[in-house]
């Protein structure tokens, strides 16, 4: 006999409804995932870098072929760049087979390129999960259906696909230079040789990213950012200059630039063994950064600093308020830049010691510098301290005009203004105060150079007040990026002001390789800043920097003046 | 009456998209005026306009009689403002924060300062990025506040506030209207207008679409009228008095719609023995939505 029929409980149950699930276009590039959607925000970033970069493969290649197209010439450009010491060949390591087409590429332009695309992974890495945590938008992702570890894989899968596509472009543009403009025996490589060193950019380019990333969920956005840049520039600066500063030499092992300097495919000169282990490196750091991440409470980190006494400094007014806000900051950028001059200054005697035993090395510098004690603390400090610390002192500015961008963008300003606070006095003011943090990491900067100065018997004042030039350089390209955010709209600040640093950088590093026109070149400001360390100043570069400081600073305030607020 | 804020044909248009569009309004010294409109109706606008934060694209806006173009410091020295969504300096304090705001302005009475922020049951110590939603609303509240304003202009102030502190928030407003002082009020919620404002203004896609004091807004809805009888129902008669709308007859009961003057139907149900005569207010709820419900239907027929 057949028992009662037993109904299906459907109490709480929602009834069958036909769901349109996202397409797989979706998933993989729009909004249907975590990773798509982080695919999506970096497609403008993957667009400008992949370009930028790729055009700068093919002229770099081509400018070569041109300027030196018959192998004796090559040989002869191998030979001297190969003749120099290793404080003039800057951070590019040594030169393999630089006789060929690859060669030349893998040393001159690989060598800072993940520099530049590690700039990227540190910035976005550092920020995926901290900064969204701090905007609030992840308690929105982090309660949908998915788990943590989902999330960050998602997250960082993302960062991975849109550096993994770059890269690739970068490498097209590589073989199809080598392929359009390598004329030369020895100049054809294989599309495996590209690759491979373009492993090597991709994997040095996460790397930094990678340590920022598994700190982050500690220390915080802003805290992993300065790690992850620290590791970047430590790295390659440790690198560039083991050779010459003995401090630098006991740590070169730990520099990843260091690790991997043996391998260039380009070049002939294959070591896959230190890219296994740099990526290893990078699993294991990015597996801690989702760990942490799956731990943690969901909650903005402190960075675990320790509040301090309360000090009613900062609220005066708009002044003091854009000040005192980049303080922090402005010291944590000047003491690295002041260990760093330290550690060239404590240095530069053994440099000069052994750079005198060669003869042939001081009258080529004699020839180079005549009228410069270059066998001094302040020329090595100028050839190794000042020619990078530019670049620092450009990310600083465009981190403190970012800083000051964001008063507008994050809707401070609506409130600040709602006070009898003209718009052109809060221009000025603020953008005063911007300068003052930059100031301010110029003055600890030269606290580290006059005490290694001062270590090695040489007039610290002096040094000091050349290294102090990097301050009106730091407030010439900050004053562009005030400009263009107080007439333009505030989000590209920041990008403008690091742009223009990069920019200056680049053309003085390559233009006298790639034999641009004087009137190209000269377009760097670099160029134009004179060699101050040495007491060498150019007077008109320093006039071009205050013009650009004061000009730029009277334009940000004409145009939050006349345009609508808060774009 | 002296007009504290004055527009004429004030329009805004961001490219093709609109703002507001040909608002005339005055706001009186001295009233609670309330702003309505939903979400993206143009109120935000209005009151960037007003503070010189965003320029009209054409038509003026004066505050204390001073053009928002011409000397908007001047206007902003006698204004309270709090913004509907703003972000502060994170590693501030509250306190600092307050203080910051308090030495934009020269200097503020720091006792009152102190009773501002222990009737809203603030913790100054904690530092901006800590405090919860409703705690950063309470800074937001107190830098307006604090240097008694002439005019307080205010965005959706009660967002995140706990009912409370509403309640709290509602005494500092007849506080401020009894010391002479004005205030535009801005928010889609229409309660708190309706519970503090004297005149409200609807909004609705950047126009105007009334103004009045709140009682006569909700005179534009229709009273509900319920009379019950002890016989038969006169239906016919009632339908027949102007503004009657929507009646219908269930056993002994009869329900109305009416619309303006309810005195008509006072009078019929007069000449009746009534069981029962029930009348509701219409809320100024029904009237947004009878505004926004109105159009709603025009645009769709």
């Amino acid at each position: 006999m057949a028992g009662p029929e037993v109904a299906t409980p459907t109490l709480g149950r929602t009834p069958a409804i036909d769901l349109i699930r996202p397409t797989l276009g979706a998933r993989i590039g729009g909004l249907g995932t975590i990773f798509g959607k982080g695919l999506r925000d970096a497609r403008r970033t993957i667009l400008i870098i992949g370009v930028l970069l790729a055009v700068l493969i093919v002229v770099t290649a081509s400018q070569i072929a041109l300027a030196y197209n018959t192998a004796a010439e090559r040989i002869t450009l191998a030979a001297q760049m190969s003749a120099l010491p290793e404080i003039f060949q800057g951070m590019l390591g040594k030169p393999i087979a630089i006789d060929t087409l690859g060669g030349f590429m893998s040393w001159r332009m690989f060598g800072f390129l993940p520099v530049m695309v590690g700039i990227w992974s540190v910035v976005t890495l550092s920020g995926t999960l901290a900064g969204e945590l701090a905007r609030g938008s992840l308690d929105a992702i982090a309660a949908g259906p998915i788990s943590r570890r989902r999330l960050a894989l998602e997250k960082v899968g993302s960062h991975l696909a849109a550096l993994g596509i770059v890269v690739l472009v970068l490498a097209g543009a590589t073989y199809g230079s080598i392929v359009a403009f390598g004329n030369l025996p020895g100049d054809q490589i294989g599309p495996g040789a590209v690759l491979a060193q373009h492993v090597w950019v991709f994997a040095a380019s996460l790397a930094p990213g990678a340590v920022a990333f598994a700190v982050a969920p500690i220390l915080g956005r802003g805290t992993a950012l300065g790690v992850g840049s620290v590791v970047l520039f430590g790295s390659f600066v440790v690198n560039g200059y083991a050779d010459s500063v003995p401090a630098f030499d006991q740590v070169r092992g730990l520099s990843y630039f260091g690790l991997t300097s043996a391998h260039r495919p380009m070049a002939g000169a294959w070591d896959w063994a230190s890219i296994g282990v740099l990526g290893v490196f990078i699993v294991v750091a990015l597996g801690v950064g989702v760990v942490l991440f799956e731990r943690r409470d969901l909650v903005v980190p402190s960075g675990g600093k320790q509040r301090m006494p309360p000090l009613r400094l900062g609220v005066a007014g708009p002044f003091t308020r854009a000040y005192f806000e980049r303080v922090p900051a402005a010291i944590a950028w000047g003491l690295g830049l002041a260990l760093y001059g330290l550690i060239l200054a404590t240095s530069a005697d053994e440099f000069v010691a052994q750079l005198s035993k060669i003869p042939q090395v001081l009258d080529m510098i004699t020839r180079l510098f005549p009228d410069a004690d270059i066998l001094s603390v302040g020329g090595f400090l100028q050839l190794a301290f000042f020619g990078e610390a530019v670049i620092l002192v450009a990310l600083a500015a465009a981190a403190f005009v970012g800083g000051w961008a964001s008063d507008e963008g994050d809707r401070r300003l609506e409130m600040v203004l709602g006070a009898p606070v003209s718009r052109v006095g809060w221009a000025l003011k603020s953008g005063l105060g911007v300068f003052a943090a930059i100031a301010t990491l110029i003055l600890f900067a030269d606290l580290g150079v006059m005490i290694g100065a001062a270590i090695q018997g040489e007039s610290g004042l002096k040094v000091a007040i050349g290294v102090s030039v990097l301050g009106a350089y730091g407030m010439a390209i900050a004053g562009v990026g005030l400009a263009v955010g107080g007439l333009v709209r505030p989000s590209i600040a920041a990008p403008v002001t690091v742009g223009l640093g990069l920019g200056f950088y680049l053309l003085e590093l390559l233009g006298s390789i790639l034999h641009l026109p004087d009137a190209i070149v000269e377009l760097s400001l670099n160029r134009h800043l004179g060699r101050p360390i040495l007491g060498d100043f150019d007077i008109v570069g320093l006039v071009i920097c205050a013009v650009l400081a004061c000009g730029g600073l009277a334009l940000a305030a004409i145009g939050m003046q006349r345009r609508d607020l808060g774009r | 009456m002296t007009n504290v804020i004055e527009t004429s044909a004030l329009t805004k248009s961001y490219g093709p998209h609109r703002g507001i569009v040909d608002v005339d309004l005055e706001v009186h010294e001295g009233e609670i005026f309330g702003f309505l409109g939903p979400n993206g109706a143009g109120k935000t606008t209005m009151i960037r306009v007003l503070l010189d934060l965003i320029r009209p694209t054409s038509g003026s806006a004066r505050v204390f009689g001073i053009d928002s173009k011409a000397d908007p410091v001047a206007i902003r020295r006698r204004t309270g403002y709090l913004p509907g969504e703003f972000n502060l300096y994170d590693r501030l304090t509250g306190a600092e924060t307050i203080e910051y705001f308090a030495n934009l302005r020269g200097g503020v009475d720091r006792i009152y300062q102190t009773q501002l922020a222990e009737r809203l049951d603030l913790d100054t110590s904690r530092r901006f990025r800590e405090y919860s939603k409703g705690n950063k609303q309470k800074v937001g509240l107190i830098v307006a506040l604090q240097h008694r304003p002439d005019l307080l202009i205010l965005d959706e102030p009660t967002s995140g506030l706990d009912p409370l502190v509403q309640q709290t928030f509602n005494q500092l407003m007849f506080e401020a209207q009894g010391e002479g002082r004005t205030i535009f009020l801005s928010s889609h919620i229409i309660g708190e207008v309706e519970r503090v404002c004297g005149r409200a203004a609807i909004i609705r896609d950047g126009e105007l679409v009334r103004i009045d004091s709140v009682a006569g807004l909700r005179d534009l809805a229709a009273h509900e009228v319920e009379l019950r009888f002890p016989g038969p129902v006169p239906t016919a008669e009632f339908e027949a008095i102007e503004g009657v709308s929507n009646v219908v007859a269930e056993g002994h009961t009869l329900r109305m719609l009416v619309t303006g003057a309810i005195a008509p139907v006072v009078r019929a149900a007069a000449a009746h023995d009534l069981s029962d005569f029930v009348s509701r207010e219409p809320s100024l709820e029904e009237v947004f939505l009878a505004e926004y419900g109105h159009e709603a239907t025009n645009g769709r027929s």
